[in-house]
């Protein structure tokens, strides 16, 4: 690599260090008496991101340093709130952390070398509909929706491992530039989008809609395509808002919070007051009150970070997600077959339309719906395939650098 | 570059765009949606704020406590001592049903937080203060309850001015409420039919009547030169473009000079009157009196509507306007901004309820400083009108509100409106000569105002000129 | 005391965030730096008769001297003796005044002209067919 990026890699490793550090020794003055379990936590936290960081330059010597950095300082940032909100929320984050930077390494690794072999897309359609069906058969409800699995105790939500499944399914279908057959895939993604609708997993739905929509369009060119799946999108959304309350709920706090703050404007409402009492610089570590917050360790970690860390904390973040978004378009464009680059489109495209709806759900720039903020929510099942998804994007980016290197050679 | 890759651009394009629509929000809240926020009566952290500083006393002008925060059992509790006529003005401060009137307006003031000044903020941190500021009203509770009283439970308003300051020194809505118990009577105050909630007196809207006539009258003296000098005969009704406007029963046909049928209130002389000064100079003198505008108060005050230019489309509705029937709507408040004005040889003085605010520190913000606004009209026609007001009440429509041995001027208006009988209005000072009060009492759909709004001002200003300062 | 540390805290952390994000904006630039180098390259080469292939970049040019794009040694040819440039979606040749001149199948050019793939080009005594780059792997399928 690059002796000049190789410094600034290790800058702002070193910077990360130090933000860990810092926050995590005030944490652990927060608490009366002096708790040293933050301190604890962020020493794990470093260890695993130090140890991953050099495992896996060592394993896969040109493995992408600016997708494994990037996306531990969003979770070190996240693991920051999550501290000050709940340490024990905290304790097991760290966890899922470790879990995640695992999958990461394994999921390169498998994608560089074995997924040279392309199952046939209607497998991974298969999977894709068993994984969201599986909930709705025997799943529990959490938060409104119905898409949790619980084995002894350990919960799973399965439709986060399905946003990679139906990343490869529409990779499989579409890798010949063209729809076999329109009317079958129509079918078959509705049927999935349908799925997340049954288990009120309207954010879900809405995700892996439009990530349909537009990887049709990256592979086919067809703006007809996108022009009616968007026509037929607002009239599925009119139609939810007349069949459905609870989307009816979701639109009209949106359209007017202010109207019934008690009631069904009461989550946007409070996430707004805490963006706001944030102001430039936020209120310091430790000083807002998330508490007020509804569901502020998942979806609305982002209102509580504004409101610590302020609109500067969180317009970097916003940029660093952003970052993150253009890091997976650039390996898309190193890539040369069809496959691959739908592939890591698709990941991509999952994962930026997820980061803009829900930062712009909670900051009422759009309605809410309830998905998680990619490493940043608490959540072992988002923290894990979210990494799981980096690893498939890291892996293609192997497999772009080798071919270019056959090609010199 | 393949089609392929053209595509991936495309779609990065457009996360560029929606990532930089987040950020454009995020600023976009920053800059203009803030504060509005902050300052929320649902923003919990507000009520939090409260829970460790002890919310001001509001004290009226003569340092008697209209609201103040007790313990109670280790918890803080707000009281109300002063009852039901101060519910519609000093509203209420509860955590379940927010903040009202000047409980709200206040906000700011009573928790101590709207100093901006941050070494203010660091010495109360330093000397341990946890306590908001006092606020002192221009209000005399005394006559505030007095003058709640006299409407005996009928839906009405009243407003008493200094007309030398702008002082607000009562402000009834009645029906009132108690805002001690705000909490358990919410259900059926919210749900009554004279909405008690409303606070009349600011928010009311109510065609003047014939107290608009002063307006009219005004336009008049300053637009026809010899208009005093001539009379008018009426056969006590007038027909402007095939509708019969008539004067009151009771009213006699015959000659009238201005001043009398100002007196009697002939709305066949004034009709005729508004005609001739014609639409542009009578909507020029409503807006100098104030109409079409948001009058800025601590309370917001709803503006009262004077129809504009192009909706007078004929000389019926002109006609109508300069009688105070038709599209214009006026609150109370508006009324007595009216009458203060003459009171005041022409000069609209800013109104105001705050009087002084006494941070915890003993530091004192004075507000009583009286502002002139502009002035209505000028000081001779003031003084016409003036005299044509105490004509009224010496020989006219308001002799009800005489008073012995004080010069009262005054109008009365019964305002016909949808709901049934004429609302009953009267507006005036006293005493003429020196004015210490202007009122403007509105009571619905009670009648002839000359029987029913001006007793309630004769008390009101005599118990005020009595007991008063 | 808490109160007062996070406060001042707080300033730190979002410098140092922003730190961070400096370096990442940093990388980013770098990226994009490579990118349009890169993105200098046509998909078009000359290829030699003993088989060497110079790739065709934005603008290319072809002569004795040693800062030419391509290089040739040959006293037959000029030291800038040709010069092929992207006009839109086509690659134009223009004789740059040689001594010798320059040859598109065997007629020498006066004015620029478009090349078509496998144009034979001659320049003093050596012959170059205009080619398009091997394509690897790539848009099999797909109905460009």
């Amino acid at each position: 690599m690059d002796s000049r990026e190789e410094a600034i890699y290790n800058r702002s490793l070193a910077a990360m260090a130090l933000v860990g550090f810092l926050s995590f020794l005030l944490l652990s003055a927060y608490r009366k008496p002096l708790d040293f379990l933050p301190f604890y936590g962020a020493i794990a936290f470093l260890t695993v991101v130090f140890v991953g960081y050099f495992f896996t330059g060592w394993i896969l010597a040109n493995s992408d340093k600016f997708l494994l950095l990037l996306s531990s300082f969003l979770a070190q940032l996240g693991l920051i709130m999550l501290c000050r909100i709940n340490p024990e929320l905290f304790k097991r984050q760290v966890i899922f952390f470790a879990i995640g930077v695992a999958f990461f390494i394994l999921v390169s690794f498998f994608t560089k070398y074995l997924l040279r072999l392309e199952l046939a897309p209607f497998f991974y359609w298969v999977a894709t509909a068993a994984l969201l069906i599986l909930p709705l058969l025997f799943g529990v409800e959490k938060g409104g929706a119905k898409n949790w699995l619980v084995f002894d105790g350990f919960t799973f939500q399965p439709s986060e491992l399905a946003k990679i499944t139906f990343a490869f399914y529409l990779a499989g279908a579409l890798k010949n530039g063209r729809i076999t057959s329109l009317p079958r895939m129509a079918t078959e993604i509705l049927a999935v989008v349908g799925l997340l609708a049954l288990s009120k997993d309207l954010g879900g739905a809405m995700l892996f809609y439009f990530t349909a929509l537009i990887v049709i369009f990256v592979a086919t060119s067809r703006a007809d395509i996108l022009a009616v799946g968007g026509g037929l999108s607002a009239i599925l959304g009119v139609l939810g808002y007349y069949l459905f309350d609870h989307v009816k709920v979701r639109i009209e706090a949106w359209l007017n919070p202010w109207q019934d703050v008690p009631g069904r404007g009461y989550q946007i409402a409070q996430s707004l007051f805490a963006i706001a009492e944030g102001g430039y610089f936020g209120t310091g570590l430790g000083l807002g009150r998330p508490d007020f917050i509804p569901a502020v360790a998942t979806d609305f970690i982002f209102s509580a970070f504004a409101e610590e860390f302020g609109f500067l904390g969180a317009a970097a973040v916003v940029l660093m997600y952003f970052l993150l978004v253009y890091r997976g378009i650039r390996i898309a464009l190193r890539l040369q077959k069809n496959f691959d680059i739908l592939l890591a489109v698709g990941h991509t495209v999952m994962f930026g339309m997820q980061i803009f709806t829900i930062i712009g759900g909670v900051i009422k720039l759009i309605p809410v719906t309830g998905v998680t903020l990619p490493f940043m929510s608490y959540g072992g099942s988002s923290m894990v395939m979210s990494f799981a998804s980096l690893g498939v994007l890291n892996g293609l980016w192997q497999r772009a650098l080798e071919d270019e290197d056959d090609d010199e050679a | 570059m393949t089609r392929l890759k053209r595509n991936v651009r495309l779609v990065f394009i457009m996360f560029c765009g929606l990532f930089l629509s987040l950020l454009g929000y995020l600023t976009y809240f920053q800059v203009y949606e803030r504060q509005k926020l902050i300052e929320s009566s649902y923003n919990r952290r507000l009520w939090e704020q409260e829970e460790t500083v002890t919310r001001g006393t509001i004290y009226d002008a003569k340092g008697r406590v209209l609201a103040k925060t007790v313990e109670e059992n280790g918890a803080k509790k707000r009281v109300y001592p002063e009852g039901e006529a101060f519910g519609p003005i000093i509203g209420y401060s509860n955590k379940k049903l927010g903040r009202a009137n000047l409980e709200q307006a206040l906000n700011g003031e009573l928790l101590g937080i709207s100093q901006q000044d941050p070494m203010m903020v660091l010495r109360q941190k330093v000397l341990g203060v946890s306590k908001g500021n006092d606020v002192y009203l221009t209000i005399d509770s005394e006559l505030q309850n007095k003058a709640y009283q006299l409407f005996r439970g009928r839906r009405g308003a009243l407003v008493a001015l200094d007309p030398n300051t702008g002082a607000v020194l009562a402000l009834v809505s009645s029906p009132g409420y108690d805002p001690d118990f705000i909490e358990q009577m919410w259900e059926s105050l919210s749900k009554d039919e004279n909405s008690p909630l409303l606070n009349r007196a600011v928010q009311g809207l109510y065609p003047p009547g014939s107290t608009f006539k002063i307006v009219t009258l005004a336009a008049a003296l300053e637009s026809i030169p010899d208009i005093e000098s001539r009379t008018y005969e009426t056969p006590g009704h007038v027909e402007v473009n095939g509708r019969v406007i008539r004067d009151y029963e009771g009213f006699r046909p015959g000659n009238y000079d201005i001043k009398r049928a100002f007196s009697l209130s002939s709305n066949s002389v004034f009709v005729k009157v508004g005609l001739e000064v014609g639409k542009e100079r009578l909507i020029d003198k409503a807006i100098d009196f104030g109409f079409n505008d948001k009058i800025s108060f601590e309370l917001p005050v709803a503006a009262s509507r004077f129809p504009r230019f192009s909706m007078i489309g004929d000389d019926v509705e002109l006609a109508e306007a300069s009688i105070g029937q038709g599209k214009i709507l006026t609150t109370p408040f508006q009324m007595a901004v009216v009458a203060s004005a003459v009171a005041n040889g022409g000069r609209i003085i800013k109104p105001y309820i705050v009087q002084k605010v006494v941070t915890p520190l003993g530091e004192v913000k004075n507000f009583s400083n009286p502002s002139v606004l502009k002035e209505a009209i000028d000081v001779v026609t003031a003084n016409k009108i003036r005299e044509y007001m105490v004509d009224v009440v010496e020989h006219g429509t308001g002799r009800a509100a005489g008073i012995k041995g004080i010069k009262v001027a005054g109008k009365t208006g019964s305002a016909e409106n949808p709901h049934g009988k004429p609302h009953a209005w009267f507006v005036g000072f006293a005493p003429a000569d020196n004015p210490k009060i202007a009122v403007a009492v509105v009571v619905e759909n009670a009648g002839s105002g000359g029987t029913n709004a001006a007793p309630i001002a004769r008390d009101v200003i005599r118990y005020f000129l009595m007991n008063g300062k | 005391m808490y109160e007062l540390l996070a406060q001042v805290m707080k300033f730190l952390l979002i410098g140092l965030i922003y730190y961070f994000l400096y370096n990442f904006l940093k990388l980013m630039v770098l990226d994009l730096y490579e990118e349009r180098r890169s993105s200098d390259e046509t998909d078009y080469c000359l290829r030699c008769e003993d088989g060497r292939e110079f790739p065709i970049r934005r603008v290319t040019t072809i002569g004795r001297a040693k800062d030419s794009d391509i290089v040739i040694d040959d006293p037959y040819l000029s030291s800038k003796h040709a010069m092929i440039y992207r006009r839109g979606k086509r690659l134009i040749i223009q004789d740059l005044k040689s001594t010798n001149g320059t040859y598109i199948n065997g007629r020498r050019i006066k004015k620029p002209v478009a090349l078509k793939e496998k144009d034979v080009i001659t320049m003093g005594s050596r012959k170059f067919t205009f080619l398009r780059r091997e394509a690897r792997g790539l848009e099999r399928g797909s109905d460009l």
